[in-house]
């Protein structure tokens, strides 16, 4: 007589379960079945609580005590261009290009202090809002507020912060770049500032993607450099959304081209006034990998040479290639109290 | 790409009048995928399916009918193709209300029972008219005879008590003296059912159409037969032809019952009543049985698990009472009522609304995860050939067009198999399988031998007829429903099945999928299309 064998279930272990459904991450969605996924349900997530004073003041610890030594233990950052914003008297919205779960709170901690303290971003509310502990998390650190990224009702959230006299840092992508290029700017941030009447703050981002880019929890060894350099704010002289979408689009194409050349050859550089990628519409053939491998570009040492740097060290007789650009960097820029280069130019 | 799904189903919505819903559709297993759900008999577990399969998802379920009462009232009132109930009842006239026996639905659904529900209406209507003479039938065949607990369930117990025992009984296939043979059917079929239905002046059958095999013409021919009458459809012959079980339009065995049913349409006079449900198949604290696995919340991950691990660490007893008392919530989809065909023209349409799912293609194996409950084992011990019908039987026959798995293909099936009986329900399933299997497991063979002298087997007899037990014949029947599947497939293959009981039915067993991939490789190739049919809740397969 056969053996009879053991009545065993199919069935996994604790490990493989975890796997499946990513428990440190998101839960994964098999890609045959996304189209068949339900729109997330618009709800109200209150967020109030997080910009009360106490919790203000919570945020400020929190940033300076344990993000910005974080950030800086992990990344090489540089921060550029804050003379630009030092004028600034009314509300603004920060508006940026996004690759990296980095970009927020880079920009947070990028920000002065005066600035930060009253600032909230803007985070998908189908994202960051899906479960309470997220929700609660990402408004307590960020000061996050939920803004429906897939239609739906307007919130007035946004609009009634600007009128509080809170900033915003939106990112009109939607959502994070799949190769660290700027994707289309959506109209939302337009909107906001037209409507409002406040102008817009252009911030480029260099080097977040290959930082941190998406499906990493955590950034890659090394100190990987990372540059957000802030523009001129942008007030809103017409009402025409679409046109002042593009102008903000293509300055902070033109601020990711300044920190990776010069102001001078940024400028040289032909504006893309649509809200479509500039880099691909100058080279539409562009394959995948070429758009990383161009993100990837560690930020810092593959700097061309700024041609006043080398009008100025042509002066003084030098010859030869320029120096690195940290080298430059470092006779330019100053270090602030908490070790991030930042620089003026 | 999504803004167009959302307006495709926004206005089949909005034309049909229903809440938004997702379909079902076909997954195809990538490295985002989890662990997916199997059932495997009283148990069940997770598994890791190699990247590529197809996976059949049922759509979702339906929104119940808000007014369940309202919709029998007008179907009652306003009937297809047939004058209001009303109409039909007179004072001092026959009336018999015939009705599915407790294997439909399963699992048993919450109560009142929709039968209950129907019946109730009813008898109001006929109460209001004046008609004395009622009778109630279980429309029980050849299937064990209900309990009075389990028809007092089905049918609610202000009917119960108004007319237990007399006047509410279970059909009796082998009570010559109330049997009525009505004639033959043009290819020569013998019509014989219950002598109170078939001369009653008006009958009434009150059905539960779980999937689309059921109701038609297989309500009355088949729920009130002898089996004089049901030999007939019920042979291997009709069961290979049967393509499935699931189309009625391409079942030899339904092609019988149907002309069975005309038949006896123009000897009495039937008043259809067809229920149909929705897909919430468990009740909602095991919502992670119907839910998709990459929407599992945490707290249904850590039930799924828990479970899982917590089942196969079980005694059997308190296992299998966890499982047979469970009662699902379904929720009641459409109810019609009048002429037979008419009817089951609606509910067919409420069941494929439900259940159906475009797939395109046949693959090389179909893998199917066997629950713990099938039609003939509610309240009872699902032995080895129960678990062969209803692998081979209904999961394989859930398609419409071609079967999932092409000729020749293999069927991976997960249920542990244990050769345990219920000596109570299932006496002549013991012989059958020590005996018969024995001999052979072809079914052609198996009817020529043996199938006659079970049937009227004296002893077997008279446990259907007094006890609780199944037909004599009951086991073959069963065997003759995996038919179309033995001579379709090359290969048949059970994960987690007792070795011995699966050598008994000519299959063979293995301890996981990778072996049983292994295994049928000889048949199939090492690199084979897989097809998972994620069920339950259920899901026709419509392969194109």
């Amino acid at each position: 007589m056969a053996p009879r064998m053991r009545q065993s279930l199919a069935g996994v272990g604790l490990r493989d379960m975890a796997r499946g459904w990513r428990w440190a991450a998101r839960p994964p969605v098999p890609r045959s079945a996304e189209p068949h996924q339900p729109p997330p349900l618009a709800r109200e997530f209150p967020t109030s609580w997080a910009r009360t004073p106490a919790m203000r003041a919570a945020r400020v610890a929190a940033l300076e005590l344990g993000m910005r030594p974080m950030l800086d233990a992990n990344l090489s950052l540089s921060v550029a261009g804050l003379d630009a914003i030092e004028g600034l008297r009314t509300p603004a919205v920060f508006v940026s290009n996004h690759s990296s779960h980095l970009d927020a709170p880079l920009l947070l901690c990028a920000l002065p202090r005066k600035v930060r303290d009253h600032t909230a971003v803007a985070a998908a509310a189908d994202y960051f809002f899906d479960s309470w502990w997220r929700g609660l998390g990402t408004a307590f650190l960020f000061a996050t507020v939920p803004i429906e990224r897939r239609g739906g009702s307007p919130s007035t959230a946004p609009a009634d912060l600007l009128a509080d006299g809170w900033n915003l840092i939106i990112f009109p992508e939607g959502t994070r770049s799949k190769d660290g290029q700027p994707a289309r700017f959506r109209f939302g941030a337009a909107h906001l500032a037209i409507t409002c009447g406040v102008p817009v703050v252009p911030v480029g981002i260099r080097g977040s993607f290959g930082a941190m880019p998406r499906g990493r929890a955590w950034t890659i060894p090394g100190r990987p450099g990372v540059s957000v350099r802030f523009g001129r704010p942008m007030h809103p002289v017409d009402t025409d959304i679409r046109s002042f979408t593009s102008r903000i689009f293509a300055e902070v194409s033109r601020l990711m081209d300044e920190d990776a050349t010069s102001w001078w050859d940024s400028l040289h550089a032909a504006p893309a006034l649509s809200p479509t990628p500039a880099r691909s519409a100058r080279s539409p053939q562009k394959a995948h990998w070429r758009r990383v491998w161009e993100a990837t570009e560690p930020v810092g040492s593959a700097r061309t040479a700024s041609p006043w740097n080398a009008a100025r060290r042509g002066s003084a007789g030098s010859e030869g290639s320029p120096g690195p650009a940290s080298g430059r960097s470092q006779e330019r820029g100053g270090t602030d109290a908490t070790g991030i280069r930042t620089s003026s130019r | 790409m999504e803004p167009a799904t959302t307006q495709c189903r926004s206005d089949e919505t909005a034309r049909e009048g229903i809440a938004q819903v997702r379909p079902g559709f076909v997954l195809e297993v990538d490295g985002r995928t989890p662990p997916l759900l199997v059932h495997q008999g009283e148990g069940f577990g997770l598994e890791r399916f190699p990247l590529g399969t197809r996976v059949v998802y049922p759509p979702e379920s339906l929104p119940a009918l808000a007014d369940v009462d309202g919709a029998i009232s007008r179907a009652l009132a306003e009937p297809e193709n047939s004058e209001p109930l009303r109409a039909l009842l007179r004072p001092g006239m026959r009336l018999t209300i015939a009705f599915d026996d407790l294997s439909i639905p399963l699992p048993p659904m919450r109560r009142p029972d929709i039968r209950q529900r129907v019946i109730e209406q009813v008898l109001t209507i006929a109460a209001e008219v004046g008609v004395d003479d009622v009778v109630l039938i279980v429309a029980n065949a050849l299937h064990r005879r209900m309990t009075a607990a389990e028809i007092e369930r089905a049918v609610g117990e202000r009917v119960f008590r108004s007319f237990w025992p007399d006047n509410l009984y279970n059909h009796d296939a082998e009570d010559r003296d109330n049997l009525l043979h009505i004639g033959l059917t043009e290819n020569g079929e013998d019509v014989e059912i219950n002598r109170r239905a078939a001369e009653s002046d008006l009958l009434v059958y009150v059905n539960v159409n779980l999937v689309a095999m059921d109701g038609g013409h297989k309500s009355v021919p088949i729920g009130l037969a002898s089996y004089n009458s049901l030999r007939h459809h019920h042979n291997s012959h009709t069961m290979v032809h049967s393509r499935s079980f699931m189309d009625h339009t391409r079942s030899a065995m339904h092609s019988s019952a149907w002309r069975m049913g005309r038949l006896l349409a123009d000897h009495l006079k039937i008043f259809t009543v067809e229920t149909t449900v929705n897909n919430a198949s468990f009740p909602s604290r095991y919502a992670f049985f119907t839910k998709r696995e990459w929407e599992w919340s945490v707290r249904d991950q850590a039930m799924a698990f828990g479970m899982s691990r917590g089942l196969a660490a079980m005694p059997v007893r308190p296992r299998r009472r966890l499982f047979q008392d469970l009662v699902a919530d379904y929720g009641v989809t459409g109810v019609h009522a009048g002429e037979t065909e008419a009817v089951h023209a609606k509910t067919l349409a409420n069941v494929h609304r439900q259940q159906l799912v475009e797939v395109n293609g046949q693959s090389d194996v179909l893998v199917v995860g066997l629950p713990y409950l099938g039609p003939y084992n509610v309240n009872s011990v699902m032995n080895p050939i129960l678990a062969m019908c209803l692998g081979l039987g209904y999961f394989f026959n859930m398609y419409r067009g071609q079967p999932l798995v092409r000729r020749g293909g293999a069927m991976i099936l997960y249920h542990p198999v244990t050769p345990e009986f219920s000596q109570l329900h299932h006496p002549s399933y013991v012989d059958f399988f020590e005996e018969v299997l024995a001999e052979s497991t072809d079914p052609a063979t198996i009817e020529a031998t043996f199938e006659k002298q079970y049937a009227t087997d004296p002893w077997y007899t008279h446990l259907y007829r007094t006890s609780h037990a199944y037909h004599g014949v009951h086991p073959f029947y069963m065997w003759y429903w995996g038919a179309h599947a033995m001579d379709h497939l090359g290969d048949v293959v059970w994960v987690g099945g007792d070795r011995a009981a699966c050598a008994r039915m000519g299959f063979r067993a293995a301890s996981t999928l990778a072996d049983a991939l292994e295994m049928v490789s000889a048949t199939v190739g090492r690199d084979p299309s897989l097809t998972y049919l994620h069920s339950p809740p259920h899901a026709i397969a419509d392969v194109r």
